[in-house]
């Protein structure tokens, strides 16, 4: 039975592994789960098993460290039924008394005993799988260390020529190798290793696959968890890079909001809504999850603060009804504990509630529940996960991102680690003003989209949410009824500027006027006094002409008089 | 014979030192309780995995005695006649030295 996704692998059915490691584990080798106590190594081996049984294939259990009747309780809370598969036939089991006798070792030995009664059980149900748990017990309980490894290299080999895919776990070695008893030197096809790492007081499981024959695997230290399903693995998809790009909207849910991103958010999007308490952050986020679910879309809205019932009722405060029938159950309500669970189970938790519920829209309010116990980088890829794998669905997500009052002046500094992971970036902000406290509304980021950068106000209404425009004036912006007053103010101003322009219009009309009537006047006065002096000029020039006529006449008179 | 060591050996038919195991517990036995003080019996894991499974069989070879102690369980190829012996712990004393 060769997975799809390469020839020669034997998928494990555990949730994300098959994915990171191309395919399953090498089929007909052996792989070594090594991990230390609790890290969830046998859990694997089992779950190899049951889920390859469900698949059609058989197995068997070569149970070392605990009785198979032990075993099998243990892991019925996670969902392996093991006893079904034995009652089928479909599952052997070695049960492997190590420490019931007293045994003393004299010279070399081997381990056919051991072989011969895993083949007889192999044969019993004509398995196709093994899984031996744990195998280093034997070490711990034999001392003939050189008798061991060669038996150790011959049990392999012979699994290996039946053609048995085997999972073998081992112990984490204290000091160097990977085993403590460097089983790596046997089972060398594929290696997985698992840890348990504590950090600020919560544990987050790891898997890596060190190597894998075939290759085509991750090779990062990828993040796990185990709960009510087993053991899940959550990576990084590689999906990352060929999401389906969408382009059609999905309303915010606010008419004004969608006005500003230029038609909504766009389906398949991550969108941060950040602010400190009472900004009205989840009265956005669950208005976008009603109108996505009126909209026809499966919602799942995951609260971290409040009830079901609680939501519910402040929404309706609101005039949003979240239970209305024409939503026909595809809103789906959920609260969790923060504290309830690691940060990984958190996260995997809500992937699969998205599967489960089919969601198309997800609500997480307030992400931030989920981050603050982090260290940023560790943070950082868990956003990133999670929106690969929510874009991978093409799910569209509305994140709230609670911020402490104090952090909302440097904003971009707190929430970088997770916006740079989200496409649309909206933050609210309280801002207080003659005893009032206001909400404003900005876009700080809209990857691929026009939207508006304005600020606006945003009001909380029993008609639901509204956007107002801001005043923005010299004493800066101003919101409520200090906005509304000043509104009034400037229109009152305003008037008074009208007035006073028409009033002016009116003198300048006047002045004008005036003018005219002046000019009439001194143009009348012009031509009288013009034909006076003209009248005076004309006179005096011809009394000039007279007297030296006259002069003339006398000069003449007097030379005749000499010379005569 | 009421009062007869019960032994039981697992071998397996591919391991040499199967054979080299039942040799020295069938030498040593003969030597201290005599030829009729003894029985044992000798089983082939791979011809019988079942009786391994039942006995939690890992090692081969394996010794058990169930008579007159029980529970007591040597595995190796048991070469070092003189630690098998006192392992066992069998009578002090050969009998055919004694003869």
């Amino acid at each position: 039975m060769a997975s799809s996704e390469g020839v020669g692998k034997a998928p494990t059915g555990v949730a994300g592994f098959d994915r990171i490691s191309n395919g399953g584990l090498p089929r007909g080798r052996a792989t070594l789960v090594c991990g230390g106590p609790g890290t969830g190594k046998t859990l694997f081996g089992l779950a190899f098993l049951d889920n390859g049984i469900e698949q059609g294939e058989t197995g068997v259990l070569v149970s070392v460290e605990e009785p198979f009747d032990q075993l099998a309780a243990a892991v019925t809370s996670v969902g392996h039924d093991l006893h079904a598969h034995v009652d089928a036939g479909r599952l052997a089991v070695c049960d492997i008394g190590i420490d019931a006798l007293s045994v003393a070792e004299v010279g070399d030995y081997d381990l056919s005993g051991l072989v011969a009664r895993i083949d007889r059980a192999i044969d019993d149900v004509g398995a196709t799988r093994v899984t031996i748990d744990t195998i280093d017990v034997l070490f711990m309980s034999l001392s003939n260390e050189r008798s061991l490894r060669l038996s150790m290299l011959s049990l392999f080999d012979h699994l290996r020529d039946r053609g048995i895919t085997t999972v073998v776990t081992g112990e984490k070695g204290t000091t160097d190798g990977l085993t403590r008893h460097g089983l790596e030197e046997y089972v060398s096809d594929c290696v997985v290793t698992l840890e348990n790492v504590v950090d600020q007081g919560l544990a987050t499981r790891y898997l890596r696959i060190v190597k894998c024959r075939g290759g085509g695997h991750e090779t990062d230290r990828i993040p796990f968890f185990i709960d009510d399903d087993g053991l899940q693995v959550l990576p990084v998809t590689e999906a990352a890079l060929d999401y389906r790009v969408m382009t059609d909207r999905v309303t915010s849910g606010v008419e004004d909001l969608d006005a500003m991103l230029n038609g909504g958010y766009l389906r398949g999007s991550t969108v941060l809504i950040s602010g400190s308490a009472g900004t009205g952050k989840s009265s956005l986020g669950a208005s976008f999850a009603h109108a996505a679910a009126a909209a026809g879309e499966r919602t799942l809205h995951v609260s971290f603060e409040e009830s079901p019932a609680q939501i519910v009722r402040n929404m309706r405060s609101i005039g949003v009804d979240l239970e209305a029938p024409e939503l026909d159950s595809r809103l789906m309500l959920s609260s969790v504990r923060p504290t309830q669970f690691g940060t990984e189970t958190h996260l995997a938790r809500i992937v699969r509630g998205v599967a489960e519920h089919d969601a198309s829209t997800l609500v997480i309010d307030p992400v931030t529940s989920l981050l603050h116990v982090g260290r940023p980088h560790e943070v950082r890829r868990l956003m990133t996960r999670l929106v690969d794998e929510l874009k991978a669905r093409g799910v569209t997500a509305v994140f709230t991102a609670f911020l402490r009052e104090a952090e909302t002046e440097n904003v971009e500094d707190v929430a970088a680690g997770v916006s740079s992971t989200v496409d649309v970036w909206i933050h609210l902000r309280n801002i207080e003003h003659d005893g009032e406290r206001n909400r404003l509304i900005h876009v700080l980021k809209a990857r691929g989209m026009a939207h508006s950068n304005q600020v606006r106000e945003f009001v909380l209404s029993d008609g639901g949410i509204e956007l107002m425009d801001v005043y923005l004036g010299p004493a800066g912006v101003l919101t409520g009824s200090a906005r509304v007053a000043q509104e009034a103010r400037d229109e009152r101003e305003l008037e008074e500027i009208r007035q006073r322009i028409s009033r002016r219009e009116r003198e300048l009309e006047t002045l004008e006027r005036t003018l005219g009537a002046d000019i009439e006047r001194m143009k009348a006065s012009y031509e009288t006094q013009r034909a006076d002096v003209e009248a005076a000029l004309a006179e005096a020039r011809l009394l000039l002409e007279n007297k030296a006529y006259e002069a003339r006449l006398v000069a003449r008179s007097r030379g005749i008089a000499d010379h005569g | 014979m009421a009062d007869q060591w019960q032994l039981r050996l697992f071998t397996s038919s591919g391991n040499p030192r199967s054979r080299a195991a039942e040799a020295a517990v069938r030498e040593a036995c003969k030597d201290r309780l005599g030829e009729d003080g003894f029985s044992l019996e000798v089983i082939d894991v791979f011809e019988h995995p079942e009786r391994a499974e039942a006995e939690q069989v890992i090692a081969v070879p394996t010794l058990d005695v169930l008579w007159p102690s029980s529970g007591l369980r040597l595995i190796g190829d048991l070469a070092n006649v003189e630690v098998l012996t006192q392992r066992l712990g069998l009578p002090r004393g050969s009998l055919s030295a004694l003869d």
